[in-house]
């Protein structure tokens, strides 16, 4: 029997070599359409909206930025900033004042004379951070499987607002460098724990003694929530059976004068941050 | 006296005009095998006055007349031969049949098991039947009849004397050698698949070694099937067939009446039907009878084996994924038997490849348990008591779990009221529950779903002639759903709020007659209608929208409560269904055959890939049932004395009221999934084309479909409007399908088989451009599956050894080696779109795999 299930085991991980391969795809992809990056934080003076056009998905030309264009950030309270033309596409503001609770509408009249406007996005309160903590697990080492080591993986505890819907974004940190990937944006609906204290494990998130965490935790609108989630789910990892089938991402952007899609997204983030080193 | 010569007059005229009656000469083309009808049409023709009642003749009984060139008198000598007795009244030949009628079950004589579909008939072929779905056969024949032979696939052949003026009689058929027994498909055998006035069905009976390649040598029920046309699985890792076209949820899938959910274990790996204890599997995937219903596409009806009235007995089987044992034996000699199974994994197996991180990477494992008792009281009453357990478990290190199942009992009824009257009563219970736990996330929660059913079904089938047999009955279906509950996980520690959706109740009918009928010698029609309907009742909280849910401007405007058991909303329709077979020749015969199916409950499923957590959902105002339509036209014909056997179908399906999803649905605890659907209308038609080689050391099949199935949406006005409103692919839509199955079976200790599969690329939505947002490649897709995965292909072979017993004369064993994916194909499951890793400014496509080496397993199957 000893036997049946050494080889059996054998077998499954013969099974498992060699899933995933790099291949040469022949992708008809000619669209090329105007995208928006404008994530701004509520906190910051100076942000950044970024213009560019999409490009071939297997081309190796960077997405080309679009200069020439008029950005503006228009307040319900009839304040108004003008993003600056960087160049490349980037356009920048070093004198924002958002103020809570007040909508914001961003508005882009592009050099040929098209305009885009966004729906309207409010700030919001930044969400308070109770403690960062952490848990450690043993696991096989990957290098010498007979030996084990020690993991750790970080905890959030906060309260959440009882009155109202809240919505969160998670970005980790480990020793200042940013889980960057889509797969790394956490992302909470308070619909199960409205008004609770509550922790949040992350386990997919590794470190190691001696290691910093460092957690950026945003307060997000509904529609924020949801964009990111669509962005999240088409661009990371698909797990092996749960294929969420591909769509085109719907921002909260459009032409004032032609029904092409905009693609991309305005949003405002009201952000805390707190740290913690695994001792 | 005047009144007596008018008397005497008219004696002498009716005697003389009868005796030059009897005197005419008839002509007939030929003098043997002349049907019955066929004669008494002719000598209408000639206007000889004969009576007769249609019902009480055996209308399609063949008679062998001595001459072609015969007078009256000796063509009704002739019909006394074969029962049928004249007289003379009033100037007319009165025709009556002095027949008995013979009826009781056919069993099988080593285990006494039923055997269902085993034809028996007469010896000169002019009178026949078959048993029904609970082995049960009624049959007409001439009192003079002393014979009569039996047949039934892997048994042999056999006549029997009729007990002199007995009305029932059981038969008990002897299994052929077991060493040559295998799976076989029923149009491999015989001319059923000319005949059966059923078309598109096919009868797979299982030996319980199994000799074709298995994935991993772990014989599977289902596994067979997608080598059938015009039955496929999304792919490697998908659970729940398609069947022309149809969704995974579009199959009634029946074990013994009772409903199964979610017919696979392992991810779509494997079915949950141990394969110890079915006895067959009948698929029918084109016309569907009256008696049947309720789904869209299919019917499978998987019926578990009795166990043994006879002697106590075991088998099993060892493999790399799971063991499994049965036990069967009789409780009272020759009156109740007893059968117990299980099936236990083996090892804790991943399909998890993708994940990154080792916490997350999950093992799952299986079980299941089947029973059937039954007792048979007397000749009229037999009872049956059947169930089903079984559960999936996924799991990863930080306890995160799913948990899956179905469950079923049935109790079942079967009655013979008079020896042409049977009927089958069952009251069965199915449910399907999935359980997530999930300590690790903000609220650490315990979240579960079920659905759960109560069927009470009445069957009545009317033997009435050998020529017209009537089925009528009823069925109810108590259908509750629990769509979802979310509560915090036991520990104290958990911050989540509990949330109890709405559970759903609803009652399902459905009443149905049909009629079988011998149009002709060689025309038979199998008519009929199902009347169906759904009431769902309260209490319930029905949001209601300004415009459609998924509408641009849609907004709540308002919740109606339904208090107490109020009806919520209510459903119904007419379901005529209607087959024709023509027999053009012995070995051809030409079906057409119309269907139209009510579906009142749905799987939401908003992935690629069916999940076993998706949820079952009964019709509602914003999803009414699936209606479909489906018509198709065969043409069957076998060759050197039904050797070879092959068909030729063409069909084609409309569907309405199916379902599809906004992009990024989340249908997961969701009291409003009606905003995350769009509701489409699908069409699919194709030609199958299916070739099989049956007796000999070769043996075999092939099999071909050419088909399409696609999708629109129906309602402009939701959001969005998927790929413009045209026709899109549907998920399971590939266009070509081949499989081609090989056995050769030198001896009785070696069998060696291969199995290879070619089939087109499943539909995929491919990137149109990317952009980049918060420093990530995004890619941009457009319009739904307009492109496609590469071509699948593989080549599996096995081989079985079954030595001479050696523990001990009852114990024989067999060993089976099998290599999966033999050329080590790495077939695309999907794409993935990613950053290149050597320069994340630029993309990759990653086609991803299931399996992506050849495979090599070996298992151990017994019995003793």
């Amino acid at each position: 029997m000893r036997l049946l299930l050494t080889y059996s085991k054998l077998i499954l991980i013969i099974a498992l070599i060699a899933c995933q391969e790099i291949i040469d795809l022949d992708i008809n992809d000619n669209a090329n359409l105007v995208t928006v990056e404008a994530f701004i934080s509520a906190a910051d003076s100076s942000s950044e909206v970024i213009l560019s056009r999409t490009v071939g998905f297997s081309s190796a030309d960077l997405n080309p930025g679009l200069t020439g264009a008029e950005v503006r950030l228009r307040g319900a309270d009839n304040s108004s900033y003008i993003y600056i033309d960087a160049g490349n596409g980037r356009y920048t503001s070093s004198r924002l004042q958002l103020v809570t609770a007040t909508p914001y509408v961003l508005e882009i009249v592009l050099d040929n004379g098209d305009t885009i406007i966004s729906a309207s996005e409010t700030a919001l309160d930044a969400p308070q951070i109770d403690s960062i903590s952490y848990n450690s697990i043993l696991l096989p080492d990957p290098d010498f499987p007979r030996l084990e080591v020690t993991i750790y993986y970080p905890v959030i505890y906060l309260n959440d607002p009882g009155n109202e819907s809240n919505r969160y974004l998670f970005q980790l940190y480990k020793n200042d460098t940013l889980y960057s990937s889509s797969d790394d944006l956490v992302l909470l609906d308070d619909r199960f724990i409205n008004g609770n204290r509550f922790s949040n494990e992350f386990p997919q998130f590794i470190y190691e003694l001696s290691d910093t965490i460092k957690i950026d935790l945003s307060a997000i609108s509904r529609s924020t929530f949801e964009y990111l989630e669509q962005f999240k789910k088409q661009t990371a990892q698909l797990s092996s059976n749960l294929l969420t089938t591909p769509s085109g991402l719907t921002g909260n952007l459009r032409y004032t004068n032609k029904s092409e899609a905009v693609l991309g997204y305005f949003g405002i983030l009201s952000t805390s941050t707190d740290v913690k080193i695994i001792e | 006296m005047k009144r007596y010569f008018s008397l005497l007059f008219f004696s002498l005229f009716y005697c003389i005009a009868h005796s030059q009656n009897l005197q005419q000469k008839l002509i007939f083309a030929n003098a043997e095998g002349l049907e019955l009808s066929f004669i008494l049409t002719r000598l209408q023709q000639q206007d000889i006055p004969i009576v007769y009642s249609s019902g009480m003749l055996p209308m399609s009984m063949e008679i062998d007349l001595p001459a072609t060139d015969i007078s009256l008198r000796d063509l009704l000598r002739t019909l006394t031969k074969y029962g049928i007795d004249s007289d003379t009244k009033g100037g007319n030949v009165l025709l009556t049949y002095q027949g008995r009628l013979v009826s009781g079950y056919i069993r099988d004589a080593e285990s006494g098991e039923v055997l269902i579909g085993a034809v028996i008939y007469t010896s000169d072929f002019s009178l026949g039947t078959a048993t029904n779905q609970s082995g049960y056969y009624a049959l007409k024949v001439p009192k003079s009849q002393i014979e009569l032979t039996v047949k039934y696939v892997g048994y042999q052949a056999t006549r029997i004397d009729l007990i002199p003026d007995s009305q029932t009689q059981d038969i008990g058929l002897q299994p052929e050698n077991k060493q040559l027994k295998s799976l076989t498909v029923s149009s491999l055998a015989s001319d059923v698949n000319v005949k059966n006035i059923i078309p598109s069905s096919h009868r797979l009976y299982y030996d319980k070694k199994g000799d074709i390649p298995y994935f991993l040598g772990e014989v599977d029920v289902l596994q067979e099937a997608i080598m059938l046309p015009g039955i496929r699985t999304l792919g490697e890792d998908a659970s729940g067939l398609n069947v022309r076209g149809g969704g995974v949820d579009q199959n009634l899938i029946l074990l013994d009446e009772a409903m199964i959910f979610n017919p696979n274990h392992f991810f779509g790996l494997i079915s949950v039907f141990n394969p110890e204890a079915v006895r067959q599997v009948t698929l029918m995937k084109g016309y569907i009878p009256p008696n049947l219903g309720g789904r869209a596409s299919s019917v499978i009806h998987v019926q578990q084996r009795e166990g043994s009235y006879e002697a106590f007995k075991g088998a099993g089987g060892i493999g790399l994924i799971s063991g499994r044992l049965i036990l069967e034996g009789p409780l009272i000699k020759d009156k109740a038997s007893f059968l117990v199974s299980g099936r236990q994994s083996i090892l804790g197996l991943t399909t998890d490849r993708l994940e990154r991180n080792a916490l997350q990477r999950t093992t799952s494992s299986f079980q299941d348990f089947n029973f059937k008792v039954n007792y048979q009281q007397n000749d009229k009453n037999t009872y049956y008591l059947s169930g089903y357990i079984g559960n999936d478990r996924n799991k990863n290190i930080l306890d995160q779990s799913r948990r899956w199942g179905n469950n079923t009992l049935t109790f079942r009824w079967n009655h013979a009221w008079k020896a042409d009257v049977f009927s089958n009563t069952s009251i069965s219970y199915s449910d399907y529950n999935y359980r997530i736990i999930d300590p690790v996330e903000a609220a650490s929660f315990v979240g579960r779903s079920n659905i759960s059913n109560i069927s009470i079904k009445h069957d009545i089938n009317w033997f009435k002639s050998d020529r017209s047999q009537f089925d009528f009955g009823f069925q109810y279906l108590f259908h509750v759903l629990e769509p979802g509950e979310r509560l915090p996980i036991e520990d104290g520690n958990s911050s989540t709020n509990p949330l109890t959706l709405d559970n759903e109740h609803g009652i399902e009918f459905a009443g149905y007659f049909s009629h079988q009928l011998a149009l002709r010698k060689n025309v038979f029609v199998n008519y009929g209608l199902r009347y169906t309907g759904l009431a769902t009742l309260g209490p319930a909280a029905v949001v209601t929208y300004q415009d459609l849910p998924t509408s641009t401007t849609s907004e709540p405007i308002d919740t109606i409560q339904y208090t107490g058991r109020s009806l919520v909303d209510f459903f119904n329709g007419i379901e005529p269904r209607v087959s024709l077979n023509w027999l053009i020749k012995k070995n051809q015969s030409m079906k057409l055959s119309y269907t139209r199916s009510n579906q009142y409950l749905q799987l939401y499923s908003a992935t690629a890939i069916p999940s076993p957590t998706d949820i079952w959902k009964l019709a509602n105002r914003f999803a009414p049932p699936i209606q479909s339509d489906h018509l198709s036209l065969g043409y069957y014909i076998n060759f050197l004395e039904n050797q070879w056997t092959s068909n030729l179908e063409v069909y084609v399906k409309s569907l309405d009221n199916l379902i599809d999803y906004r992009d990024g649905a989340d249908l997961l605890f969701n009291p409003t999934p009606e905003t995350e659907l769009i509701l489409t209308e699908g069409r699919a038609y194709g030609t199958e084309f299916f070739l099989a080689k049956n007796s000999g050391s070769w043996t075999g099949w092939f099999s071909y479909t050419l088909s399409r199935s696609e999708r629109r949406v129906k309602d402009t006005r939701v959001s969005p409007v998927l790929n413009d409103g045209t026709y899109y692919p549907d998920n399971q839509d590939k266009t070509h399908d081949l499989n081609v199955l090989t056995k050769f079976q030198p001896n009785s200790k070696w069998n060696f088989s291969a199995s290879f599969f070619f089939q087109t690329g499943r539909p995929i939505t491919l990137p149109d451009g990317r952009y980049q947002i918060n420093g990530q490649i995004v890619p941009y897709f457009s319009n739904r599956n307009q492109d496609r995965l590469s071509n699948y292909h593989r080549l599996d072979l096995a081989t079985k050894w079954t030595p001479k017993a050696q523990i001990s004369k009852r114990w024989k064993g067999a060993w089976t080696a099998t290599i999966y994916n033999v050329y080590a194909r790495k077939n695309a499951y999907t794409y993935l779109f990613r950053p290149s890793e050597n320069d994340p400014l630029t993309t990759e496509v990653v086609k991803y795999s299931i399996f992506g080496s050849a495979i090599p397993s070996i298992s151990y199957s017994f019995e003793f």
